[in-house]
């Protein structure tokens, strides 16, 4: 019975795994750059004030663009969120900040840039077309497609595998009896061995 | 695992390893500090006697600007030190606390509890902490006489630190005018 070919199961596995693992990494938030070292010892205290308060932005007054605004700067305080979603005092000054601006006449890249050129591009809650921002455009998209090939050739390579096993199964039917020649010289060994032990 | 598995392999795993440990070694919290080397922006501000302070009128002179709260234990623990560093170079650096995200009146009980011996300013609406990218306190600016950010500093002050920037102000030159030693 001839041996089975292996599909290599576990690389195929691990190689699938690590490609579809890598857009987690890039979903990370990436490190803000030129950032000044922070003091070694006490925690910096948040700016939150002790009494809770409402969200900044009001979509029952605000024009579309502030709200768009409100949600495209990143609270600075609460950095998961929006200035126009965070409770924080901060995010609702900067919501304050940018009606102002508004009702000055500036637009929404004036304003963006307002931000951006005191915060970094990190006050964006969508990154630019520039810089580290560029990967996170990029990447994802780069990485499932390579995803995709990587487990397409596994996939292909298993099935080749598969059809090639039993291929070489149904081509070696198993031997269940000797070939005649091989049968005849051990019976002329066996006889030899007898006349042997008889004298 | 032949030559060809190990080159893609080694594609996908050097790169996601250099994203990681180049993102461990910085503070995730931290904002970026982008007024250092520009010019410092203007302001003009009141403080707990109503008194107007204009940073314009401030040029030509070295400049600590420090953000606090009295609700900010930090800033409690830096406190002592800004005295300290106000009385000793009295005369030749001008030292201000802005207030963030907090009322007079808590101040200024803190103040009298903590006497400080230089003005406190109130900041509105955060437009000023929002001029100059604050995102928590404590922060400190220390502005030289040109009237540019030397440097920002977030956390809490340590001697180090405020030794070193005080050297750089101090030592540098009004605008137009070369550097001093």
């Amino acid at each position: 019975m001839g041996r089975e070919c292996a599909p290599p199961r576990a690389e195929g596995r691990a190689v699938i795994f690590l490609a579809l693992s890598l857009p987690a990494l890039v979903f990370a938030s990436p490190p803000p750059r030129d950032v000044t070292p922070a003091a070694v010892e006490a925690p910096r205290a948040s700016a939150t004030a002790p009494e809770p308060v409402a969200t900044g932005a009001d979509v029952r007054h605000d024009s579309p663009e502030v709200v768009r605004l409100g949600q495209r700067l990143r609270c600075p305080v609460c950095q998961g969120m929006a200035i126009g979603d965070s409770p924080a005092p901060m995010a609702q000054d900067m919501m304050r900040q940018v009606r102002r601006m508004w009702a000055d006449g500036r637009d929404e890249g004036d304003i963006a840039a307002y931000f951006t050129a005191r915060y970094g591009d990190w006050v964006l809650l969508d990154p630019p077309w520039r810089g580290a921002g560029m990967w996170v455009w990029v990447l994802p998209p780069v990485v499932l497609a390579f995803s995709f090939v990587a487990a397409l050739r596994t996939m292909r390579r298993r099935a080749d595998a598969a059809r090639s096993s039993q291929v070489h199964r149904a081509g070696t039917a198993p031997r269940t009896t000797d070939p005649p020649q091989n049968h005849e010289s051990s019976n002329d060994a066996l006889r030899a061995i007898r006349e042997e032990a008889a004298r | 695992m032949n030559w060809r598995r190990a080159v893609l392999l080694s594609l996908l795993l050097v790169p996601a390893l250099w994203a990681l440990g180049a993102g461990f070694g910085r503070d995730p919290h931290a904002v970026p500090s982008m007024l250092e080397g520009k010019a410092a922006p203007n302001f003009t501000l009141r403080d707990l006697e109503g008194r107007e302070v204009s940073l314009a009128r401030l040029r030509g002179r070295p400049v600590l600007l420090n953000f606090w709260a009295t609700w900010c234990y930090p800033c409690q623990a830096e406190h002592a030190l800004l005295q300290r560093t106000a009385l000793a170079h009295h005369g030749e650096l001008e030292v201000f606390g802005v207030i963030y995200q907090d009322e007079a009146d808590p101040v200024r009980r803190y103040l009298t509890e903590h006497p400080s011996p230089y003005a406190h300013l109130m900041d509105p609406n955060s437009q000023v902490a929002i001029d100059y990218g604050v995102a928590g306190v404590p922060e400190t600016f220390f502005i030289d006489r040109a009237g540019n950010v030397a440097l920002k500093h977030a956390g809490a002050l340590h001697p180090a630190v405020m030794r070193g920037a005080l050297a750089r102000i101090l030592a540098s030159a009004p605008e137009g005018q070369k550097h001093g030693p």
